[in-house]
């Protein structure tokens, strides 16, 4: 006898809204159907009623976990359309935020899917060492969210002591290559809890669009680092790790490298960390006005590829700006790795694709 | 993309148009059709099912429209 388990929309495993109903067969999912849309909050909508300063301010809310690579690429369209360059020592600042920005995420949800896995012991590891990150993050920007860091032409604020910064990045390296990915790599609990579970094949995820560390850990080798590099990406030395099962432990591995690679762009970033100022000199007062055109501009989330499109009238407000956000791509995954599964696993398959609803609503 | 080129061969399409689904042909495309349809009220035709995703059933299309948009 098959059965409807409707789930949320206040979700028991997540923080966040969305209604998914699971159709089963005895303890075996055979369908999904999701909602969304509890967060919406018409962001794209008010981009257009707000000016270009302002729009900085606004999209870095679309998220609250990847908020700086939201600004960051709303503000590499406006520089495209207005031609702001941004000087050297800012793109490497840009770069150094958004690997801080990468750490803490990935640290989130490594401890998010310790958790659903049971193993509560590396979710506390996770959130040790992710505190350490989000020091980093308020000793550069003042903030733990939200940096307010970039700005049309660079970013607002200088990495002051950037030695303190490479002293953190050592305690954290340490800490996930000797507790964290050993334990991905190796425990039986993990394995036991994620091998086989959730398999997103490499044909499934190219179908769905599949982004960011869920599509690498289905075999996809797509990262926008290399494929498309923005800021100072092309100039620093890194890995893409791949994995190619598709389950949730490819996905808990991918992770935990990603960490490994972050570690080390951010200390070739911090070291070659040039002088110089840190933003183009802007005109004073709100009336910032950009030429007409359409730009666009792509960076890596920590969950995959976010474009931005803003196109310009001419005046000092956006006609449009649009945002795609890698959940919206990776959560339609869901539905084909759920199928088959047990029911229990379900919340971890779920989790596993890093969902984020407020990215995915906007 | 450049802005000339691109103005050169868009096609733009306005509220209560419709435009042929290419679910079938691109999967990823379901989710973008629907988000579209529900935020801009443009509708694909030939789609097996068009339930809604970000808004709720029976809610009016087209939320991501300016208000003067919106009669």
């Amino acid at each position: 006898v098959s059965y409807r388990i409707p789930i949320g929309p206040y979700h028991p495993a997540l923080e966040e809204p969305y209604k998914l109903e699971l159709v089963c067969d005895g303890e075996i999912v055979s369908d999904a159907v999701m909602h969304l849309g509890f967060n919406f909050r018409g962001i794209e909508y008010l981009a257009e009623r707000r000016n270009y300063l302002q729009g900085i301010t606004l999209v870095e809310r679309v998220c609250g976990i990847c908020s700086n690579v939201h600004s960051l690429s709303y503000c590499q369209t406006v520089e495209q359309l207005t031609g702001a360059e941004p000087p050297e020592r800012a793109l490497y600042i840009r770069v150094a935020l958004c690997e801080l920005e990468r750490l803490h995420s990935h640290l989130l949800w490594s401890g998010t899917a310790a958790k659903l896995i049971g193993f509560k012991t590396v979710f506390m590891a996770c959130f040790t060492l992710r505190e350490k990150v989000m020091d980093a993050l308020s000793a550069i920007s003042g903030n733990r969210v939200n940096y307010g860091m970039n700005c049309i032409g660079g970013v607002n604020r200088d990495i002051a002591d950037p030695e303190a910064i490479l002293g953190i990045l050592d305690e954290l390296e340490n800490g996930i290559t000797r507790t964290i990915l050993p334990i991905f790599l190796n425990d039986k609990t993990v394995e036991s809890r994620c091998k086989g579970i959730g398999i997103l094949t490499r044909e499934q995820a190219k179908a769905m669009g599949a982004v960011g560390p869920l599509a690498r850990a289905s075999g996809i080798s797509q990262d926008i680092r290399v494929a498309a590099p923005y800021c100072v990406y092309d100039r620093i030395q890194f890995n893409v790790p791949v994995e190619t099962s598709g389950d949730v432990r490819a996905r808990l591995v991918v992770h935990a490298l990603e960490m490994v690679e972050s570690c080390h762009i951010l200390r070739q970033a911090l070291r070659a960390l040039p002088g110089g100022p840190i933003h183009t000199p802007t005109p004073a007062g709100a009336r910032y006005k950009v030429p007409a055109g359409t730009a666009i501009s792509r960076v890596e989330a920590p969950r995959g590829e976010v474009p931005y499109q803003v196109t310009s009238n001419g005046t000092d407000i956006p006609e449009r700006v649009r945002v795609r956000t890698p959940t919206f791509m990776n959560m339609a995954t869901v539905r084909l790795a759920v199928v088959g599964q047990q029911l229990a696993d379900s919340p971890l398959i779920q989790a596993s694709c890093d969902p984020c609803y407020s990215c995915t609503d906007r | 993309v450049g802005s000339e080129r691109s103005a050169a061969h868009l096609h733009y399409l306005d509220r209560g148009d419709a435009i042929a689904s290419i679910t079938d042909l691109c999967p990823a495309a379901d989710w973008v059709e629907r988000e579209t349809r529900e935020y801009f009220a443009i509708e694909f035709t030939g789609r097996k099912t068009t339930r809604s995703l970000m808004i709720r059933d029976g809610d009016p299309i087209g939320i991501n429209l300016h208000k003067e948009a919106v009669k």
